[in-house]
């Protein structure tokens, strides 16, 4: 087999890519809206994961409160759209929303460095939810939000398509840019970034509210396609710590890691949830717990894995991330 | 071509995807209901999801074995009579277990609809479950009977398609236990409530506060507080100056709980002592202390029953379920059994028709009669009682008592001795 | 009317005596921190199964809570020695890769633990309805269960105390906690250690879930918020210090309940979380920690 040159290599991709949209592009109408939900649920994820991994990833600042973001974009959405806002307005609206709240929590946040980071982080996420329930002037608390109702399940899919491939080549450019390495440097060491004259500060500033926008986008999209939301239902800890656990699971710090985490465990999820009437979460545990201790790097950067990715790219010549 | 200008143009296709998407979505969506075709003899095949796991958990143990013992018995009776068939035609009723998320249950409602292809939706429980629940069923235009779903905001969507028949529903749930309460001597006069922020609790709460004030009551203390609460001191420390005659909580079991300990150790001693989940798994909960606690029950053992189909009495034997551990399992039934009255009465599987049948028919359930309003809302009281000696004894309203309820209650120092 | 004398002292007993059972169960997570730098996302899971347990045995065999605790004390240790054997293979590791692989296997344990419980003992509310009256003194009412609790939670700390300063073990610990590699260098053998501070944790946090059973309640799946608490406390009072969760234990109890008289229970349980922010930032060793 001829061995493709760089350039070879990334068209393939880039053909790969083209493929897999267009047949993601015309996917709804050929098959259930059950599977089309699904999917769109999976976006949502991939979506999350993937902002969660620039941060935790790529920046070591592991942001246990990322789906935070989400749900203030998703009551910033459910508030202005009961009152009467246009649709895209509300969405602008929503995006503004969580990155004005990351750019507000940033700067004590990032005083706080490793593993107080971590548990301050979880902290906000679960801060944030008694202020859904108390600030009930604004919220209506316990009672939650219930939205117009209506049907617009393939509306919710294209867009989750779409924020999703936006993401990706976000994260792309960010990976393979000056910024992505700044971030990596962070995480390395962040003394010595700043000794090297990378402005940490700024960075994680940067990093922090890019991350938040995108979930804030997927937070709206998600209030608008469930027609009411509570606060468990979009700052609980039961959800919250799942796009995070897909993430570790895949890898973080890699590009499809949060993707391949995301999908595996949707699908098993998926599997064993109709399969068996009891211990769902504990299959769920028990495969947590195996990769935490034979591949703390995630599935895709473990060596077994590597080594079958090696074998498959052998016989077909494909260019792997 | 350079990668830059590679890169715009992925931009610009991800912006118009996202874009046109949006527009396409909704205007050219089709109208992707499942198609159901008539053919000959075939099972009626309900669906519905349950908590099996999860926060409502405990509320709902022995509920899969009690639907599949429902469906047992109603198959070994013959199943139900459907004339467009001119046959009688089995059931089967799909579980899935929602976690005790509403998402989770509105996913698998979709998927229900969708993948298993059930007729007709029965469940689920809970109001925070019911509002993402309905939605689906809405959306794809299948009858859905919800059980224990009784929050009013859910019901004033306008939609069609959804009916609920909570026992006892907010507006009715403490209907008969104020005149009853108002009937002893010496007649309470004051009342302090303490709610749960909870959809269902402050639901609940809002009209018994407006029945004491319907029946000469003062309002003393109206405190909320959060789920999960550990130390109730600061609000019975306002209560407890004010002596009210009667403590009523709106919360669930653990919260009662945690507020019926606390209560004792700081002395507080009302004459009566009511929480709207005093139910069984409260007073195991609470052991000795358990003792003249006041609830509520949907179903009382040894009443009539009107019901076709199945005998209710065996069925909970069966199934080993003992309605007032288990407080809230008449109105599950009750759905079920609405459902298949509803389809029989029909005639047909069509759902349009069946719908039609829901809105307009009284059906017969456990507990009585139950007929639909315009909204969706079936609106039946419920009995109160008290926990004596062990037992759940109904003290209301006359016709229905089992026995009469202690009051004064007994202060908690003379509960403990025994 | 009632002296409002009477409602401050009530409120402070109230939250000192919670506060001190808090800081019981907080212990053990402290301590795991301190040894082995992980934060132990399971451990209000460890509580709710110690309190199973115990409430099991309670409504079967009717046995004094007292002595239940001197039943659960070993069975704990032992658990406790398994729960490190999960961490052992993935000591060597990356730091970022550590805190990976920790939230995944405690999560995973989490889940584990919380829907195998669900299965075997089902959807009761579990709890020990031992109750002894309450000590009138004055107007105000102490609780004397939660009284017993302080005694339990002081008589621990002083004894846990010591037992870290003079014991070998305990400097042992002590050492690893500080600078696990010195410790290494002189002959430590960090690796038992660490495995007995994983033990020793664990009986502090079954002796603290009968405490906590006797005055709330547990159920499957109800873990997780303690947890947090439980990160409140030992942040606020200093990684590695004993003393530290307790004042820092005391502190969250008596503010939630002062919280929650002046504003509003609803507050009360944001102000655990507000403290441990304002601490993360401001002072991150926390009111006695080492660093």
């Amino acid at each position: 087999m001829k061995k493709p040159g760089a350039t070879g290599k990334l068209y393939k991709l880039m053909f790969a890519m083209i493929v897999l949209i267009v047949v993601l592009l015309v996917f709804p109408y050929f098959v259930d809206p059950y599977i089309v939900s699904i999917l769109y649920l999976l976006f949502i994820f991939i979506v999350l994961a993937q902002t969660f991994d620039i941060v935790g990833g790529y920046m070591g600042y592991v942001n246990l409160g990322h789906y935070m973001f989400f749900g203030i974009g998703a009551y910033t959405f459910s508030i202005l759209i009961i009152g009467g806002t246009s649709i895209p307005l509300c969405f602008i609206a929503a995006i503004i929303a969580s990155v004005a709240f990351a750019v507000l929590i940033s700067y004590p946040i990032f005083r706080i460095r490793g593993d107080y980071f971590v548990v301050a982080t979880l902290a906000l996420v679960v801060l944030v939810e008694i202020l859904a329930y108390n600030l009930d002037w604004l919220t209506r608390g316990s009672y939650g939000l219930s939205l117009p109702p209506g049907y617009h399940l393939f509306s919710c899919y294209y867009m989750a398509l779409g924020l999703t491939l936006l993401v990706m080549i976000t994260k792309y450019k960010v990976v393979n840019s000056k910024f992505g390495l700044g971030l990596i440097s962070i995480r390395e060491d962040e003394q010595v970034a700043e000794v090297f004259g990378v402005h940490t500060f700024k960075y994680k500033f940067l990093a922090f509210i890019l991350s938040a926008s995108f979930p804030g986008m997927a937070g709206a999209l998600h209030a608008w396609y469930l027609s009411y939301i509570d606060p468990p239902t979009v700052f609980g800890l039961a959800v919250a710590l799942t796009p995070i656990a897909m993430t570790l699971f895949g890898g973080m710090g890699t590009m499809f890691g949060p993707v391949v985490g995301v999908c595996i465990l949707w699908i098993i999820e998926q599997a064993i949830w109709t399969q068996t009437e009891y211990l769902h979460f504990a299959m769920y545990g028990i495969i947590l717990i195996l990769v935490g201790i034979f591949m703390p790097g995630g599935v895709v950067k473990s060596k077994r894995v590597q080594a079958l990715w090696e074998k498959v790219k052998g016989r077909f010549g494909r260019f792997a991330a | 071509m350079k990668m830059t200008t590679l890169y715009g143009i992925f931009l610009i296709v991800v912006i118009v995807v996202g874009g046109v998407g949006f527009y396409a979505g909704t205007a050219f969506a089709p109208e992707k209901i499942v198609e159901k075709e008539v053919k000959p003899p075939r099972t009626i095949k309900l669906g519905t999801t349950m908590s099996v796991t999860g926060k409502y958990s405990p509320s709902v143990e022995r509920w899969t074995a009690l639907t599949k013992e429902f469906v047992k018995m109603v198959n070994e009776r013959g199943g139900i009579y459907v004339a467009e068939y001119k046959t009688r035609l089995p059931i089967e009723i799909v579980v899935y277990d929602d976690k005790s998320v509403p998402e989770t249950s509105a996913e698998m409602i979709e998927r229900l609809i969708t993948v298993d292809k059930v007729d007709f939706l029965v469940g689920p429980d809970w109001s925070p479950i019911g509002f993402a629940a309905s939605v689906p069923a809405e959306k794809n235009k299948v009858p859905i009977v919800m059980a224990n779903v009784l929050s009013l905001d859910i019901y004033k969507r306008g939609y069609k398609w959804i009916f609920g028949t909570p026992i006892p529903c907010a507006e009715r749930w403490e209907e008969y236990y104020f005149p009853m309460i108002m009937a002893q001597t010496p007649k309470p006069k004051t009342i302090a409530f303490m709610t749960e922020d909870l959809l269902y609790c402050q639901d609940v709460r809002k009209f018994s506060k407006l029945f004491a004030e319907q029946y000469g009551l003062t309002i003393v203390a109206d405190e909320v507080f959060p789920s999960g609460i550990k130390d109730a001191t600061a609000m019975l420390v306002k209560i407890k100056p004010l002596n009210p005659d009667i403590v009523h909580i709106c919360a669930y079991e653990e919260a009662t709980i945690v507020i019926a300990r606390q209560m004792k150790e700081l002395d507080i001693n009302p004459k009566d002592f009511h929480s709207i989940m005093g139910t069984g798994k409260a007073y195991e909960g609470l052991g000795k202390l358990g003792e003249y606690l006041g609830g509520t029950t949907q179903w009382i053992p040894g009443s009539p029953q009107l019901v076709p189909y199945i005998d209710y009495a065996e069925l909970l034997k069966r199934a080993d379920c003992d309605v007032f551990k288990y407080t809230w399992t008449t109105s599950r039934m009750s759905s079920y059994l609405i459902m298949l009255q509803a389809i029989e009465n029909a005639g047909t599987l069509d759902r349009a028709k069946v719908r039609d049948v829901l809105a307009t028919m009284t059906f017969n359930t456990p507990i009585g009669h139950v007929k639909f309003k315009d909204d969706g809302l079936a609106r039946n009281p419920a009995f109160p009682g008290q926990w004596i000696k062990g037992k759940f004894v109904v003290v209301g309203p006359e016709a229905a008592a089992t026995g009469k309820l202690v009051y004064p209650r007994p202060t908690w120092a003379q509960i403990e001795k025994g | 009317m009632l002296p409002s004398s009477f409602i401050f002292f009530q409120l402070l007993l109230g939250g000192l005596l919670l506060g001190g059972i808090y800081a019981l169960v907080a212990f053990g997570l402290s301590t795991i921190y301190g040894v082995a730098k992980l934060f132990n996302f399971a451990h209000g899971t460890f509580l709710v199964m110690a309190g199973i347990i115990a409430s099991y045995i309670y409504f079967s065999f009717e046995v004094n809570p007292f002595i239940i605790m001197l039943m659960v004390a070993p069975l704990f240790l032992v658990v406790g020695f398994i729960f490190f054997g999960f961490f052992k293979p993935i000591s060597g590791r990356s730091p970022l890769e550590f805190v990976v692989g920790t939230v995944l296997i405690t999560v995973g344990l989490m889940f584990v633990m919380d829907d195998v419980s669900l299965m075997l003992v089902g959807g009761r509310i579990w709890s020990i309805p031992y109750s002894l009256p309450s000590i009138p003194i004055g107007e105000l009412m102490v609780s004397s269960t939660r009284l017993w609790g302080l005694i339990a939670v002081v008589v621990i700390t002083i004894l846990l105390s010591l037992y870290i300063r003079r014991s070998y073990v305990g400097k042992a610990i002590r050492a690893a906690t500080q600078d696990r590699e010195a410790a290494m260098l002189t002959g430590v053998d960090v690796s038992k250690t660490t495995m007995f501070a994983f033990g020793i944790a664990m009986v502090l946090v079954a002796i603290g879930s009968v405490l906590y059973c006797m005055v709330l309640t547990v159920a499957p799946f109800g873990g997780f918020p303690m947890t947090v608490k439980c990160f409140t406390i030992v942040v606020l009072g200093g990684i590695g210090s004993i003393i530290g969760s307790l004042v820092g234990g005391i502190i969250l109890g008596t503010s939630e309940a002062f919280v929650g008289y002046y504003f509003g229970l609803p507050w009360s349980e944001a102000v655990s979380i507000i403290i441990l922010l304002i601490v993360l930032v401001i002072r991150p060793q926390g009111l006695f920690g080492f660093r």
